[in-house]
This record gives C-alpha cells, sequence and structure tokens, in this order.
C-alpha cells in the first residue's frame, strides 16, 4: 500500500505543479482523474463584477467605520426621550417610504419622486464626503443596471431611458464631486463603481437597441462616466437633478 | 500553513499589509483581499458547486474577516488564508443548515470560464455539482486533505503542517479521499465509505 501511496504522491505533485500526466497504471486513472478534475476548480475565478462588487463593499464597511462623529451638544435629560421619539418617527418614515418606493421604481412610476426623495435624505444623513461619493454612485449604479434589464426586454419608452440616463449622468457627476472633497479612497471606490456602470452602458450601446434622443443620452452619459473614471469628471455638466 | 512566498520582499509586504489592516487602514485590507481571494473563492466553489453561490459567500468572507482582523494575530499569508479558510468553512456550514431547513431547487449555474466547447461547458456544470456533493460525503479530514492539496495547491509538507498530521498520514488519508471520490463518482459505484 506504501508503494501505491508514494507512486500517487508523484502523480499529484506534477498535477498541482502542472505538468501533464502522460500515462498512469489502471488502478490509479480513476484517482487521478477526479484531482485533475478538483484541480481545475482551482483555475475557476469569480466574474470581474463579482470582485470589483466587494472590493467596493469592503470599501463602504471601512469607510463607516473609519468615520469620525460630529461633535454634538450633549442634550439635557428631559429632551432625551423627545429626540429619541423625533428618531423613531424618522425611521417609521423612512422605513415606510422605503417600502412603498423600492430602488425599482422607474421614473414613469409615480414612486419615482419618492425614491429620488429617500435618497436625497440618505445623502443628507450621511456622515462624509466619501459615504456621499459611495452612494451617489451607488444610485447611480443601481439605475444602470434597471436600463440593462429595460435594454434586454426591448421596447422600453425613450422618454424614460432618457431620464434614467439623465439621472445616471447626474449621480455620477455628484459622486466625482464627493469623493473629489475626500480623497483617493473615495475616488477608487467611485472608480470601480463607475467601471461596473461604464461596462454595461457599453454593453446597452452595443445591443444597438436605444436611437435617436436616447441612443445620444446614451452616448453623453458613457461619455460622461469614462470621464470620471479617468479623473476627468470633477467638472462636468449637472443638470440640477439630484436628490 | 506555511504558503511559500516567491522572495522575502513580498512576505515584508504581507506582514505590512496585515498591520496596517489591523488599524482599520482600507487600501491594505484592499490588497489582501486580492491576494487572498482567489484561493478562498476556489476552496468556496469545491465545497458549494456553484458559481453565484460561492461569489456570495466570499463577500460574506471578507466582510467577517473585516469586522475581526484587528483581533487576528497571525504574521504570514498561510497563516491568514488559513484564518480565511475558517471562517469559509463556517460560512459553508452556515449555508448548509439554512438550505436543510428553507430547501430550495439548485440551478446549478455555469461558471463563467473560457471553455471552447459548449459539451464541455455542459461537463464541467454537472461536474462542479457532482465534486460538491461527494466531497460533502468524505470524512472532515479526507476532505480537507484534497482541498488543500489539489484546489489550494499545497505541497505534501505544507499540507502536513496545516492539518497537524505526519506526511506519511497525509499521502494514506488523500489515497483514501481520492479512492472514494473515484468510486462516488463513478455511476453504479456505491461502496464507498
Amino acid at each position: 500500500m506504501h508503494n501505491t501511496e508514494d507512486v500517487l504522491e508523484t502523480y499529484l505533485a506534477q498535477i498541482v505543479g502542472g505538468a501533464p500526466v502522460a500515462s498512469a497504471d489502471a488502478g490509479l486513472e480513476p484517482m487521478l482523474r477526479v484531482a485533475m478534475r478538483l484541480r481545475q476548480v482551482s483555475s475557476l475565478e469569480p466574474s470581474p463584477a463579482s470582485v470589483a462588487r466587494i472590493r467596493v463593499a469592503l470599501r463602504r464597511v471601512l469607510i463607516s467605520d473609519t468615520m469620525v462623529p460630529s461633535p454634538m451638544p450633549r442634550l439635557g435629560l428631559w429632551r432625551r426621550p423627545i429626540m429619541g421619539l423625533a428618531f423613531a418617527m424618522l425611521l417609521l418614515t423612512l422605513g415606510t417610504t422605503s417600502a412603498l418606493a423600492a430602488p425599482s421604481a422607474l421614473p414613469d412610476s409615480p414612486l419615482y419622486s419618492v425614491r429620488n426623495w429617500r435618497e436625497a435624505v440618505q445623502v443628507q444623513l450621511a456622515g462624509s464626503s466619501a459615504q456621499r461619493a459611495v452612494l451617489y454612485a451607488t444610485f447611480a449604479a443601481e439605475r444602470t443596471t434597471q436600463l440593462h434589464r429595460l435594454a434586454e426586454g426591448g421596447a422600453a419608452d425613450p422618454g424614460l431611458v432618457t431620464t434614467l440616463l439623465r439621472d445616471i449622468e447626474d449621480r455620477v457627476h455628484h459622486a466625482n464631486q464627493a469623493a473629489h472633497d475626500d480623497g483617493p479612497a473615495a475616488r477608487s471606490a467611485v472608480r470601480d463603481l463607475e467601471g461596473q456602470i461604464g461596462n454595461q452602458l457599453t454593453q446597452i450601446q452595443q445591443q444597438g437597441e436605444f436611437s435617436g434622443n436616447a441612443g445620444a443620452q446614451l452616448a453623453q452619459t458613457l461619455n460622461a462616466v469614462q470621464s470620471g473614471q479617468s479623473g476627468e469628471g470633477n467638472s462636468g455638466n449637472s443638470n440640477d437633478n439630484q436628490p | 500553513m506555511s504558503i511559500s512566498f516567491p522572495d522575502e520582499n513580498s512576505a515584508s509586504r504581507f506582514v505590512e499589509w496585515l498591520d496596517r489592516a489591523r488599524r482599520h487602514d482600507r487600501q491594505a485590507f484592499a490588497q489582501l483581499y486580492d491576494a487572498t481571494y482567489r484561493r478562498v473563492f476556489g476552496y468556496l466553489l469545491a465545497r458549494v458547486g456553484e458559481q453565484a453561490a460561492a461569489e456570495d459567500l466570499l463577500q460574506e468572507v471578507y466582510l467577517a474577516a473585516l469586522q475581526a482582523i484587528e483581533w487576528f494575530r497571525g504574521r504570514t499569508e498561510g497563516e491568514f488564508i488559513g484564518w480565511l479558510l475558517k471562517i469559509a468553512h463556517a460560512k459553508v456550514m452556515d449555508r448548509f443548515r439554512s438550505q436543510y431547513r428553507h430547501p430550495e431547487i439548485q440551478t446549478g449555474d455555469v461558471p463563467p470560464t473560457d471553455v471552447k466547447d459548449p459539451l464541455d461547458a455542459i461537463d464541467q456544470r454537472l461536474r462542479l455539482d457532482e465534486i460538491s456533493d461527494a466531497l460533502a460525503q468524505l470524512t472532515e479530514d479526507q476532505r480537507n486533505v484534497v482541498l488543500n492539496r489539489m484546489v489550494l495547491g499545497l505541497d505534501l509538507e505544507e499540507t502536513s503542517k496545516v492539518m497537524g498530521k505526519n506526511v506519511g498520514s497525509i499521502k494514506a488519508l488523500q489515497h483514501r479521499a481520492l479512492s472514494n471520490l473515484a468510486k462516488i463518482l463513478t455511476p453504479g459505484n456505491e461502496d464507498h465509505a
């Protein structure tokens, strides 16, 4: 048995080292097939989008962890219950609104304005420029994913597409501005998201689903996103439609 | 665990990233992630047999690692990966327990590899599911030995250190593990143990 184990080890070392296994005795062949199949698993990688998504998620956690709390005046005892009540009402309002205005609300839905308002509140509550930058970029990325789905579904309303594209461009612009105010880490996080947005917009453009005004707006938005990625997007245009 | 480094510089660079990450340095943790995610992903993929699930778990592993990095006391890449794999193992077990409580249909997503022939892709999809199911039927030591050797690419000595067993035991374990896997993965062969 020891000899068989040694022979098997010789072949396994070859497989791990990437060397071809020319021939093996019949008894070991099924084991070596399994070993080679397992070795192939190690060559599989997560999708680039997923790698980038995790990188952004990690930065977001880090940014919120390292946020310095703003100095707040100490509240008297009698004020605390009132502040608690106000905070609970705010949470209730945000929670209810979130349920009503799910991120899937599109510009042709009456809930889209509620979505914009909810995003504006989130931006206002953000504790730093870095958090604001990531929020803006995330809102743009969510809309881009929706646009991608619309393009795949076909027959999307051009007006809806144009509004969505303008809003993406606007949020990318604000993300770049906020990231510029913060520093390299925030810029890097925003660039990751812009990379995903740019890839999706390029795919949409290649599908050729949108023409006319929608097609022109698509080209303009893509250009704005790519400018942002290359660090030129801090002085881009804004239609002041931001949350 | 003692995964070897190509040179001294990369080893000292890794120690520096670890030190900085413990002090909540964003870039340093991102460097640790970039240096290690492929191996952690390989482990997760082999365990769950599904690309999308492995990607979700990969995020959970690194978010958990980020929360706990200041308590990690290791100094090398090998120790860091060993620590990540412990977290990964816990996440996989949580997932299995959750599936047991809330069973759902498994789709067996095709991993996006550069497979040229569609038949190869189908073959790979089936075997990925099969492999993770077969691994689940091994003893823990048998499963760990094949994952360390074939998926993480550790050599015999490294596997021996990681698992705290002598080289002879590792050889015997991997022989039994691969023999059992071959029997499980061969249709009509049920006499594995």
